[in-house]
């Protein structure tokens, strides 16, 4: 934080105030806290006139399902999304800071942002942070040299943010449910119904074999000059539950005290009108 | 729980390093030390941590640091309004300090903030988060919308991404033309956007049931207060450290009301 007294604001990156104080409670015998995961099935396969990307949508902390209707694919570019597995928190900035960077860099070349350019910067990124940035990513994208789906891995491969090019992909615990599907299912020059047919029972397969993964089923459909981002074209696990006639308490709460601040009124100033006396 | 017999009466193992008597008097363990190193006025402890070691494969889990001080947060989302509530314990573990405490603070208006974890790093949070906002509201001279808010919050826990802030965030917030605008996030800032409720605490796992089975969408505001009540006083009863009563804030385009809920107080 510098010198300055007052902790204006910074100017970014990360800052390590906190890790000596932390690493001596950790070594007092405080368990170092968990943080939100995405235990998931992300997946992604090219077909014939573009690229198909599917994610799951639940999101853990532990045992316990923190989220059941998360977003895990993000969008780096018009033509360029991702999906996220990991760490949330790291999945999110790292896809977030790429798609600023490639903003900033279409505005400086005028031209549409191409996926081994988002494929550069991620993985410089994790490969920077050696691992400490935990992220398992499916990227895919339709650019002027045509479709194309990474996979950049964090967690499982040495040195951390190692890539691979692949015709179809998955990552995150359901990976190797979703992985059978594609393997016994998938081939080259795939229909776009297909393709999305393929995606969403890949996904399924990982909801329903993987625990870690759970809820609906999001897709992303990438063509040359046209995305479809499907959010929840599956929802195979409603609620059934819910009591029509709701909750009714039969004791009511007891209140101590209760203070009521009504709220001002936005006062509207209209320009133009007759000029204050002087 | 572990039980072992003790030299005087009972001692009933709680948390690491601390021992509670029969009679409910706690007694800290210096683990780090060794024995050498203490003056014979110490020698008891030492009797107990003997103890310690003997029942050590019993041992229970080490206490995560979010354990602390012990708290429960939770917003929901009625119709055309929120509410947001907490517990009001502060505790040192199992030894209560304080039973009026603040988890929730005002932004502004129709913007609210409940901060679960590590209370020195919650109001620290909370300090630099009034700051930022202070420094906007000048810049803009205009409200900060709950989103945006949010991903400031987010923005200040990821800088601090390899050395966090013990603290979950509860955003709750009226946004452009009153739409209610709640989120949750982990001490990372990986936000959790949601359209029912969010919770956050000790007493999480038990709120989330809570939550589940009491919300509606929809709720008008008294109705909406007698909710989140009661799935807060449910839950906080599971839970031994939270509790005390509540603090709930329903906010509608209109007014704030503030209650301050009675509960068990053990």
């Amino acid at each position: 934080m510098g010198t300055a007294a007052v902790d204006v604001p910074m100017k970014g990156g990360f800052s390590f105030d906190h890790c000596r104080r932390n690493e001596m409670l950790s070594n007092k015998g405080l368990k170092p806290p968990s943080f939100l995961k995405t235990g998931t099935t992300i997946v992604g396969l090219i077909f014939q006139d573009g690229v198909i990307l599917g994610a799951d949508t639940r999101a853990t902390e532990g045992p316990i399902v923190a989220d059941k209707n998360c977003e895990k694919i993000h969008y780096m570019a018009p033509n360029i999304y991702c999906c996220g597995a990991g760490t949330a928190a790291d999945t999110e900035a790292v896809t977030d800071m790429v798609s600023s960077q490639l903003q900033l860099h279409r505005y400086h070349t005028s031209r549409e942002s191409r996926v081994v350019t988002a494929l550069s910067l991620l993985k410089s990124h994790l490969f920077s942070y050696q691992g400490h940035v935990s992220a398992a990513l499916v990227l895919g994208g339709v650019d002027v040299t045509g479709p194309h789906l990474h996979t950049v891995s964090d967690l499982y491969i040495y040195p951390h943010g190692s890539t691979d090019t692949l015709p179809f992909a998955t990552m995150g615990s359901g990976s190797l449910a979703a992985m059978a599907v594609f393997e016994s299912k998938y081939h080259e020059g795939l229909a776009r119904d297909e393709g999305i047919k393929l995606v969403t029972e890949a996904i399924c397969s990982g909801i329903f074999n993987d625990l870690g993964s759970g809820s609906n089923v999001d897709v992303c459909v990438i063509t040359k000059g046209q995305t479809e981002y499907l959010r929840n074209l599956q929802t195979p696990n409603p609620r059934t539950y819910v009591n029509e006639r709701g909750y009714s308490f039969s004791k009511k709460t007891e209140v101590l005290s209760t203070k009521i601040t009504p709220l001002k009124e936005l006062v509207e100033v209209i320009e133009g009108g007759d000029a204050m006396e002087e | 729980m572990n039980v072992g017999p003790g030299r005087q009466g009972p001692v009933h193992k709680t948390r690491p390093g601390y021992f509670c008597f029969g009679n409910g008097i706690l007694l800290k363990l210096d683990l780090e030390s060794p024995p050498s190193q203490h003056s014979p006025k110490t020698a008891l402890r030492f009797a107990y941590s003997s103890l310690s070691s003997r029942s050590k494969f019993q041992q229970s889990p080490p206490m995560s640091i979010f354990e602390y001080n012990g708290s429960a947060v939770v917003a929901m989302v009625g119709k055309n309004c929120f509410a947001i509530a907490s517990d009001r314990r502060l505790g040192v573990q199992l030894q209560t300090i304080a039973t009026d405490f603040q988890k929730i603070y005002r932004v502004h208006d129709k913007l609210f903030i409940g901060l679960s974890g590590l209370a020195t790093d919650a109001q620290t949070l909370y300090q630099r988060l009034v700051f930022r906002h202070k420094l906007y509201e000048l810049r803009e001279e205009r409200n900060m919308k709950p989103e945006t808010f949010a991903s400031l919050v987010s923005a200040l826990l990821y800088e601090k991404r390899f050395g966090p802030y013990f603290c979950q965030p509860v955003i709750a917030g009226l946004g452009d033309e009153n739409k209610p605008f709640i989120c949750t996030m982990d001490s990372i800032g990986a936000k959790e956007l949601a359209k029912d409720f969010v919770v956050s605490g000790t007493a999480s796992e038990s709120l989330y049931g809570a939550c589940e089975a009491m919300f509606k969408p929809d709720m008008e505001p008294e109705e909406l207060f007698e909710t989140i009540s009661q799935a807060l006083l449910s839950s906080v009863d599971r839970d031994c450290l939270s509790g005390w009563g509540g603090h709930v804030y329903v906010v509608t385009p209109t007014e704030v009301t503030e209650r301050i809920l009675k509960g068990r107080m053990d």
